[in-house]
């Protein structure tokens, strides 16, 4: 298997990177919901600290996703309408834009709260903006909608993936999985 | 020079007793403290990252002097309940019974019992400071510029909350609230 992609099938990179976050934004992704409903606590801080500095690494991992992704050409979408084709463009759009206001909004309002991020206790991230128990108010919202909203979408692309695999019987979810394709 | 136990004196009976010795005839200067331009702040770290705050109300009573060190004294009352985070829940915690217990214990007490001059404009405070219902004794570095009859002192020391009980049962693990804590003390007084 290549390392790149090409406009027929993925890379090794971009697969091993499409996997590893996926596991790493379902996970930050349950932590959060999970530590949201602890009351005040030494596991709750526990819980709050893993968040953070698993979020950041999705915010570094991203930011490596999207440089790698425009230096290569990407397989077409698969697909008999254009506007499934648009649909996939739309929805891989999103979630790109949500990895990255994912972690952005979090630490954004860990500023806010004058709780400073901590990436794994191994140096502290710069605050974004001063304490300000309005603004954080705000980001918890947005931050807490933008959750919901990943996790549908997220669950839209999976769907998407099992209807393009079982249904169209196309290469759609088999290309990104490991190991080599025949054909698209 | 006296022996001060955990409970059975009090830090106001220290400080009557210290302003007893300066009564003398090396009366150290009496410094009004102006509260605008004065803080103690803190750091603490949580999450393994650090935070600032500060006790926005307090009392300062300061008799000093740079020529009569032994009859200088400074005692500091800390209102807990004026302690500012800039998060809420963070503030209504470490009032709580688990943290500072401000029900129970509402002031802090930093009260002087030697200074000494460890180089020009630079002192060291050898101090009772009690939180809750624990006393020790601290040294606190500080500088001290005095023009004319104002004076700008600012020293740092850091502590151990766990050697004050400041976190109580789970919270004694210092995993993720650590135990120390800096403060940092900035006076603007005139005479």
């Amino acid at each position: 298997m290549a390392m790149r992609s090409d406009k027929k099938a993925f890379g090794a990179v971009t697969k091993s990177i499409h996997w590893l976050m996926a596991a790493l934004v379902i996970t930050v992704f349950s932590i959060g919901w999970y530590m949201d409903f602890l009351p005040l606590g030494m596991e709750k801080l526990e819980w709050m600290s893993r968040h953070k500095s698993l979020g950041i690494t999705v915010l570094v991992l991203v930011v490596l996703r999207v440089v790698w992704r425009i230096s290569e050409p990407s397989p077409d979408a698969l697909g008999a309408l254009k506007i499934e084709k648009w649909a996939a463009k739309a929805g891989h759009l999103g979630l790109y834009l949500l990895m990255f206001a994912m972690p952005l909004t979090g630490w954004t309002m860990s500023s806010a709260a004058n709780f400073p991020v901590s990436v794994f206790g191994l140096f502290t991230l710069p605050d974004l903006v001063s304490p300000d128990a309005e603004l954080f108010e705000t980001l918890r919202t947005v931050h807490w909608g933008l959750s919901w909203t990943i996790g549908g979408l997220v669950g839209v692309h999976a769907l998407a993936a099992f209807k393009h695999h079982f249904r169209d019987g196309d290469a759609t979810l088999r290309r990104m999985l490991p190991g080599k394709i025949k054909e698209n | 020079m006296f022996q001060i136990s955990r409970k059975s004196l009090s830090s106001l009976a220290v400080l009557t007793t210290l302003a007893g010795f300066s009564g003398g005839a090396l009366a150290a200067d009496p410094w009004v403290v102006d509260a605008n331009e004065s803080e103690i702040e803190f750091t603490g770290t949580q999450l393994g990252a650090e935070f600032e705050g500060e006790f926005e109300s307090f009392d300062a009573t300061i008799v000093f002097s740079p020529d009569d060190l032994a009859g200088s004294a400074v005692e500091v009352v800390i209102d807990i309940a004026s302690v500012n985070t800039q998060n809420a829940d963070r503030d209504s915690q470490i009032v709580s019974a688990d943290w500072f217990d401000a029900a129970q214990w509402p002031t802090a007490k930093f009260v002087t019992k030697s200074f000494r001059e460890i180089a020009p404009g630079k002192y060291e405070a050898v101090a009772d400071l009690t939180i809750r219902d624990v006393t020790r004794e601290v040294t606190m570095p500080f500088d001290l510029e005095i023009t004319g009859n104002e004076a700008e002192a600012e020293g740092k020391v850091t502590i151990k909350r766990t050697d004050f009980g400041v976190g109580q049962g789970q919270w004694i693990d210092t995993t993720q609230v650590g135990d120390a804590v800096t403060i940092k003390i900035e006076i603007e007084a005139t005479r």
